[in-house]
């Protein structure tokens, strides 16, 4: 029986309030580009049924009665398609679409949608490319029961159990690691960590290099829980029953742009609140996934050719709603539908779906793949793994491996798509071209900015004035950080862009001409001026896009995971597991900074454009905090200021805090070249004479601001980071040319215990960094060896002490595998 | 009557049993393989007692040693077939005056058990491997039933000889034990149906299987074959559709003994592997069945898949016909 | 004559039939195959009622269409398309019995009619609201028929079970335990319960018949072979019948049968009239099953190690080329019905009585008329 909401009574009043879900269509990702730069992803059809169909009949076989889309990019077109749709006319079923161009993220629709006072009661938040069978009663009913007596359990994530390697393989989604209290299904600890072999962005290279990082679990959460259980096997659902507190929280935290690290990992954090997460596990026969990269789309397709999706199976019919497809299932797992033309010579394998109106040419091979409706395969053409949108031509003799070409695509005779390759709308390839692996192709030129590596929830600008197309992220984004949150203010950055404009495509009427005549296969070769031949061959129309993430593209790509490239991955892992063990027992790790799930990252890298962009950042402690010392601010004031440039550079408080010392630091020290004429007053001529004068001035300036440091630099992660900057500053390397670091150098081990004893920095940091660097290559130890005196008086000091820290002291054993 | 130097069981024959009882072991062909060499360790041990023979006394040490491994779990006819051919060699060697010392004796005996296994057993399933995978043409569909040893290699054999087929493995409760052989082929990259035996008509049919693979417990006089409880019913409908039958046993399987039904001389295993279930939902109506009063839960291990039903015994010989089983039984 | 109401109503219909078929689709519809049936009769009641047209032709129309519907949605639940059948055949029936009355009338007024559109849709409308109340009256008493099919059956309990036999049957069925446990208050016999994998149904139906005081043992699918020597009678339920007699049965009967008929026992099939299907085997939906999620037979999980390659290439068997990328597929077969050929069906208890499979054709023809096979 449906449950059709709940009926409140309030004081005699019974108002029933509908089921409601709030489905975010469109959160625009670069992963699926070229195809999104053109069409909204939730409108990509899987098994020839747009990804929104089976969100929506998901959500109206479970009782929902209100739903709420709320598009971004490409607004237009799915709202088109929504009223055009059955779904605007079902019975007990309404469907509001909301729209908003200048949404960047899943917490500002959240914010917006907050803001229209729609959501009444418990709601369900679903994603608008989720395929799921789940009983979605059973969740709700739980969610219910618990905030009868627990007003605060605000918000229930549905979990399925899976191995890591299928998360990985076949979904392609990042390591996952939950803890939670068994008894209750309390959420205690969520980490999404990037998977091994993704290039760690954050990083710095100065660090060892653990692939995997260790995951810190703050150890007062098993003093306050009797038991902990420590999950990784699970796949998160992304399907959430959410209390109406859930949207005034994103409204209250303003900076909450990610659902699952800012959401979730802010509300565990901030337990005064007493916000409380629970999880939901589907049961075995129940399935929920979303898709989030082309992986995963992969695998959904998969599952839901391989009835793992049951009911929801493509001969069941029953998708789009109000215009069924007709397929007839056979054995093995294949699927026609009424009206496909399938030659007898021509073999349609195994897990394959044939659209109506497709031709298949005699001696053609299909296997393992899904062609849309009115595709034409020619004579003896392959297509193996691989996804046919509406209307595409594979000519005859061309071979498609494990490609996805888009609707309207031509691929001329003899033509080989190599495998991962992906072929956007109306892309024409010449006859006899190759198409490189993991290439992609589109009518659209290559955005410049096209290597971001950030996940599903970030939403891109939708389009600006008609024809579809997607603007460009802000350079600003691509600090290679991993919790960067986009870009803020819509407006920031594109004055830097002006020779890109917007992307998508145009194509004048000439052009348009053209291409007709490359999809007939009349052009020739006069092709050749418009689309570069290499990318798309002589009489294709085109342009070859440059690849990403280098050798990482099967990451995400739809062919099989290269043989052995997770299992080294995973090789690796399994080693530091085993070795890394006293990593874990360091005690004392607080929980990381707000903001940030996974501690202080200090984002450098090494491309030229990071550290200018580090330099930048830089610069504005530096004048920020000497403001604060010019107009002599107090502590309070001073951590406002700070707090202010934190929240607008969208970086922690430890990076605050590490360029503040080293201004302090620098205060002793001549001015530097690139400070503003007012400040460089605040410095001192010239260097002090000797080391003792030097030290003095440190002194006094680190007793006045050593409280305000060690507030920022709460953890062990982010005080070895100081400590590595701080050698950076000594050695005047990257962001600290020319500030006269050098100086510092011979006092380098007394810096250290002025720090250490004004609490800025802990023994246990110091050792670790001892420790880190002890591991170092030669050139990287100098800072040690100058050190070297003070950790060895910390170490007596340890040994002599009883208990406190002295486990740190024995932790120098850890094998870089 | 149990005879040994010690007084006691021999360590290897208790630790036998125990893998027998608890099915670690478990398979005819394993279970015998795993006997041979038990059996080396306890005639390697063995000392004569004063005024005895050295076959005689073996004789009534090897029917102790089977006594105690039936009480831990009824022999396997190929086990049987085994301790027979020691026991007949053995009978042999009593006769021979021409043997000397305990040492002579030992090292025949012990000849005689390695001959049986690398003859009766392992040169054997190499035999029929091959002779199988003969059997096995491109484009064919293979079905097969359970965890068979024989029909594993067979099957991999096939698949290194460049053969392209593909398998249906059946399944059964309570041991679910095609998940292995499952999980074999498709290790070794054949590409596989899974069904279980409610499955078994549809994947006959729609699966256009053109070929059976069935592993033995026993092949007995009449033709009949024993095995695994659930072959009888793959052997059955394969036949109502026309598809052929091989059965994978060697000869030291084949049986003189008449099974007219599978009841008789049958074998329970234990009836809590069929009443827990692990589904969702969840089937719970057996639990506690035994305080249920009318109630009784049965786990049969073997059936007798009738003579009809089998096409042709695939062993070391080669195809044999079952009718021709008795020539083998002299 | 208020238009209004004719769409309000034809919106309900539409809203009605929308609501039914949607949750054929979605397999929302458990529950007895009695419960379906009903359930469709309901819809129809409904779909006559708001039949406009105005002969009886004209409704026979609509109702086809509606069937064709309902047909579509879940082409393997034959209950459904068998209820159609019945309506349309009552229909039929009573635009006969009235010597065409109704039709007649409708054709005079008709013939009569230059103008005044108002009065001869009176007229019309009036003949005709007579004959679907008629109608609509006789699929009342289809329905109150349906109540008691289940008692019919069970009646027939004592005629087939003797004592001190031994009656072998698979998986769960309501109407299966309702006629052992009738055969029970008078004899005494034994009762061997398959399991019925994957559903697992047969273990519950083994403790009810165990607590109602029938000796029974639970055994699995796979030792029916074996226990078959042992065994009298053979009980099962049928999820349909075809109109060649052959079985649409849970899957796993069709092994049951078979390792009956090789023992000689007779085997029994469980069936209300309502399951009597006219679908032989010329029709496509005679050779359809419905595949169910592997999940109920393998985890999602339970081979991941496996390296299967679900998206790698494998081998084309047909033209023996290896591709590359050695990577094995795995299919997980799940159906839900096997398909009992005639010669292994001893017998078909219906309410109406026992059959033997060849007669099912004439029972066929006295419950449906033949231009309704097809929609």
């Amino acid at each position: 029986m449906p449950s059709k909401g709940q009926s409140r009574s309030k004081g005699g009043e019974e108002a029933k309030v509908p089921l409601q879900a709030v489905v975010l269509a469109d959160s625009f990702t670069h992963r699926f580009r070229p195809i999104t730069l053109e069409r909204p992803k939730t409108l990509l059809p899987l098994a020839n049924v747009p990804m929104i169909e089976y969100t929506l009949e998901f959500l109206a076989s479970n009782g929902v009665e209100e739903v709420f889309i709320f598009c971004c990019a490409h607004a237009d077109q799915l709202t088109q398609y929504i009223e055009n749709s059955a779904w605007s006319s079902t019975a007990g079923f309404v469907v509001h679409t909301i729209v908003s161009t200048n949404c960047i993220s899943a917490g500002e629709a959240l914010r917006l949608i907050d803001h229209k006072h729609v959501i009444r009661s418990d709601f369900i938040l679903i994603s608008g490319d989720t395929v799921a069978n789940m009983d979605l009663r059973r969740a709700l009913e739980a969610h219910r029961e618990r905030r009868k007596t627990e007003r605060l359990a605000i918000m229930t994530c549905c979990f399925k159990t899976i191995t890591r390697r299928q998360r990985e393989e076949h979904l392609g989604e990042s390591n996952l690691v939950v803890a939670m209290d068994p008894a209750t299904g309390r959420v205690l600890h969520y980490d999404e960590q990037a998977s091994p072999s993704l290039p760690d962005a954050n990083a710095s290279p100065k660090r060892a290099k653990a692939k995997l990082s260790p995951l810190s679990l703050d150890a007062s959460l098993f003093s306050e829980h009797p038991s902990v259980r420590v999950r990784t096997d699970l796949q998160d659902c992304h399907v959430d029953i959410c209390a109406p507190e859930v949207l005034m929280l994103f409204t209250d935290n303003f900076d909450y742009q990610h659902l699952r690290r800012d959401f979730v990992c802010g509300t565990l954090n901030e337990r005064e609140l007493g916000n409380n997460i629970y999880a939901h596990e589907l049961g075995a026969r129940e399935y929920a996934t979303r898709i989030t990269n082309l992986r995963t789309y992969d695998a959904v397709s998969r599952d839901v050719i391989g009835r793992w999706v049951y009911p929801v199976c493509p001969d069941v019919n029953c998708l789009p709603r109000g215009d069924p497809t007709a397929f007839t299932h056979r054995w093995p797992q294949t699927y026609l539908e009424k009206g496909a033309d399938v030659d007898p010579s021509a073999v349609v394998g195994a897990g394959c779906v044939v659209g109506a109106g497709c031709v298949v040419g005699p001696g053609a091979k299909i296997s393992r793949s899904v062609l849309g409706r009115g595709v034409v395969v020619g004579a003896g053409a392959s297509i193996d793994g691989s996804y046919v949108m509406q209307n595409a031509k594979i000519g005859a003799n061309a071979s498609v491996t494990s490609a996805l070409v888009c609707e309207g695509a031509v691929v001329h005779e003899s033509a080989v798509i190599g495998k991962g390759a992906i072929i956007a709308y109306d892309v024409v390839v010449g006859a006899g071209h190759v198409v490189a692996d993991y290439s992609r192709i589109s009518l659209a030129p290559q955005p410049a900015h096209d290597d971001d590596v950030d996940s599903d929830d970030e939403l891109e600008i939708g389009s600006f004035g008609g024809g579809g197309g997607a603007r460009l992220s802000d350079p600003s984004r691509q600090m290679a950080r991993s919790d960067s949150k986009g870009s803020f203010g819509g407006g920031g950055g594109f004055d830097e862009d002006d020779d890109e404009g917007p992307g998508g495509v145009y194509l004048t009427d000439l052009d348009r001409a053209l291409l007709q005549r490359a999809k007939e296969g009349t052009a020739g070769d006069a092709t050749t001026e418009r689309w570069a031949p290499e990318g798309v061959g002589v009489g294709g129309a085109g342009h070859a896009w440059a690849p990403r993430w280098g050798e990482e593209e099967w990451r995400f790509g739809i062919a099989p995971v290269p043989p052995g490239s997770s299992d080294a991955a995973y090789a690796r892992d399994d080693a530091l597991d085993s070795d890394d063990d006293d990593a874990h027992v360091r005690s004392g790790a607080k929980p990381a900074a707000v903001g940030g799930g996974d501690g202080s990252n200090s984002g450098t890298d090494s491309d030229g454009e990071g550290e200018a962009l580090e330099s930048h950042f830089r610069k504005e402690v530096a004048e920020t905090f000497l403001r604060c010392v010019k107009h002599g601010y107090e502590q309070a004031n001073a951590v406002v200021e700070l707090q202010g440039l934190k929240m607008a550079e969208n970086r922690t408080f430890a990076d605050i805090a590490r360029y503040v010392l080293m201004t302090i630091l620098g205060l002793s020290l001549p001015a530097p070249r690139d400070v503003t004429k007012e400040n460089s007053k605040l410095y001192p001529a010239k260097a002090p004479d000797n080391t003792p004068a030097l030290l003095k001035s440190i002194r006094e300036r680190l007793k006045q601001w050593a409280p305000l440091l060690s507030r920022f630099l709460k953890s062990e992660d982010d005080q070895v980071e100081m400590l590595l900057t701080l050698e950076d500053y000594c050695a005047e390397d990257e962001v600290f040319k020319g500030m006269h670091g050098a100086l510092l150098v011979p006092s380098f081990a007394k810096i250290l215990h002025l720090l250490y004893d004004m609490d800025v920095l802990s023994e246990v940091s110091v050792l670790a960094w001892a420790e880190e660097k002890g591991l170092a290559g030669e050139e990287d130890k100098r800072f040690l060896k100058l050190a070297q005196p003070f950790v060895d008086w910390l170490k007596e000091a340890d040994s002599e002490s009883d208990g406190s820290g002295s486990d740190s002291s024995e932790a120098s054993s850890s094998d870089e595998e | 009557m149990l005879a040994t130097a010690a007084g006691g069981i021999h360590p290897a024959v208790a630790r036998l049993a125990a893998h027998y009882a608890d099915g670690t072991i478990t398979g005819g062909r394993a279970r015998c393989v795993a006997l041979l060499h038990t059996l080396k360790l306890v005639i390697a041990d063995f000392k004569t007692p004063k005024n005895t023979k050295y076959a005689h006394a073996l004789t009534s040490l090897v029917n102790g040693v089977v006594q105690h491994l039936q009480a831990a779990r009824p022999m396997a006819v190929s086990m049987g077939n085994a301790v027979k051919s020691l026991k007949t060699h053995l009978a042999r060697m009593a006769e021979d005056a021409s043997l000397a010392t305990e040492e002579e004796a030992r090292a025949r005996t012990l000849k005689h058990l390695e001959y049986f296994e690398k003859e009766k057993l392992l040169a054997a399933g190499a035999f029929i491997a091959e002779h199988g995978a003969n059997e096995i043409v491109d484009g064919d569909v293979v079905v097969t039933h359970g965890a068979s040893h024989h029909v594993r290699e067979i099957l991999l054999r096939a698949k290194r000889d460049g053969r392209a087929f593909a398998v249906t493995v059946v399944d059964s409760r309570p041991n679910l034990e095609g998940r292995d052989t499952l999980r074999k082929l498709l290790g070794a990259g054949v590409d596989c149906t899974y069904a279980t035996l409610a499955g078994l008509s549809y994947v006959l049919r729609e699966g256009k299987a053109t070929k059976v693979f069935l592993g033995a417990a026993a092949v007995l006089a009449n033709g009949a074959v024993v095995s695994r409880v659930g072959t009888a019913a793959v052997a059955a409908v394969a036949n109502a559709h026309g598809v052929p039958v091989l059965v994978a046993a060697e000869t030291c399987k084949f049986h003189e003994r008449v099974h007219l039904d599978a009841v008789a001389y049958n074998e329970l295993g234990n009836p809590a592997a069929i009443a827990s279930t692990v589904t969702y939902p969840a089937a719970d109506g057996l639990e506690g069945w035994e305080k249920v009063e009318r109630l009784s839960v049965l786990n049969l291990t073997y059936d007798v898949t009738p003579a009809a039903c089998v096409t042709s015994v695939v062993c070391e010989s080669g195809l044999v016909a079952p009718s021709d089983v008795p020539s083998f039984l002299r | 004559m208020g238009r209004q109401g004719h769409k309000g109503r034809e919106a309900s219909i539409h809203a009605a039939l929308d609501d039914f078929v949607t949750k054929l689709k979605r397999k929302r519809l458990g529950g007895s195959s009695l419960a379906l049936a009903r359930h469709t009769t309901e819809v129809l009641i409904h779909a006559v009622a708001a039949q406009q047209a105005p002969t009886a032709e004209g409704i026979i129309e609509g109702v086809r269409a509606v069937s064709k519907k309902l047909v579509e949605a879940r082409p393997l639940e034959l209950v459904v398309g068998n209820m159609c059948r019945r309506v349309l055949h009552i229909i039929r029936e009573e635009a006969a019995g009235d010597g065409g009355k109704a039709s007649n009338a409708a054709s005079d007024a008709n013939d009569a009619s230059d103008g005044s559109d108002d009065e001869d849709n009176s007229v019309r409308g009036g003949a005709m609201k007579a004959f679907k109340a008629e109608v609509i009256e006789v699929i009342g008493e289809l329905i109150d028929e349906l109540e008691s099919v289940n008692a019919h059956i069970v009646q027939q309990a004592l005629e087939h079970v003797s004592p001190s036999s031994v009656v072998l049957t698979s998986g769960g069925s309501d109407i299966v335990e309702a006629f052992l446990r009738e055969a029970n208050r008078k004899r005494k016999f034994q009762c061997i319960v398959a399991e019925g994998a994957p559903a697992l149904a047969g273990h519950q139906m083994a403790r009810a018949l165990a607590e109602r005081g029938v000796e029974t043992t639970a055994v699995a699918d796979a030792s029916v072979f074996a226990m078959m020597s042992r065994t009298n009678l053979v009980v099962l339920s049928a999820c349909g019948v075809f109109a060649n007699g052959g079985i649409l049965a849970p899957a796993g009967h069709h092994t049951v049968a078979l390792a009956a008929k090789s023992h000689s026992v007779p085997v029994v099939f469980l069936a209300g009239l309502h399951e009597l299907s006219p679908i032989g085997p010329g029709d496509d939906a005679f050779h359809a099953n419905d595949l169910r999620s592997p999940a109920d037979v393998i985890d999602y999980t339970a081979l991941a190690d496996c390296g299967i390659g679900r998206n790698g290439s494998g081998i084309d068997r047909r033209s023996g080329a290896q591709a590359e990328g050695d990577v094995a597929q795995l299919c997980v077969a799940n159906p839900a019905y096997d398909y009992v050929p005639p010669e292994l069906v001893t017998l078909v208890l219906t309410d109406v009585g026992g059959a033997v499979p060849a007669f099912v054709k004439q029972l066929l023809g006295e419950i449906y008329d033949p231009a309704d096979r097809t929609f």
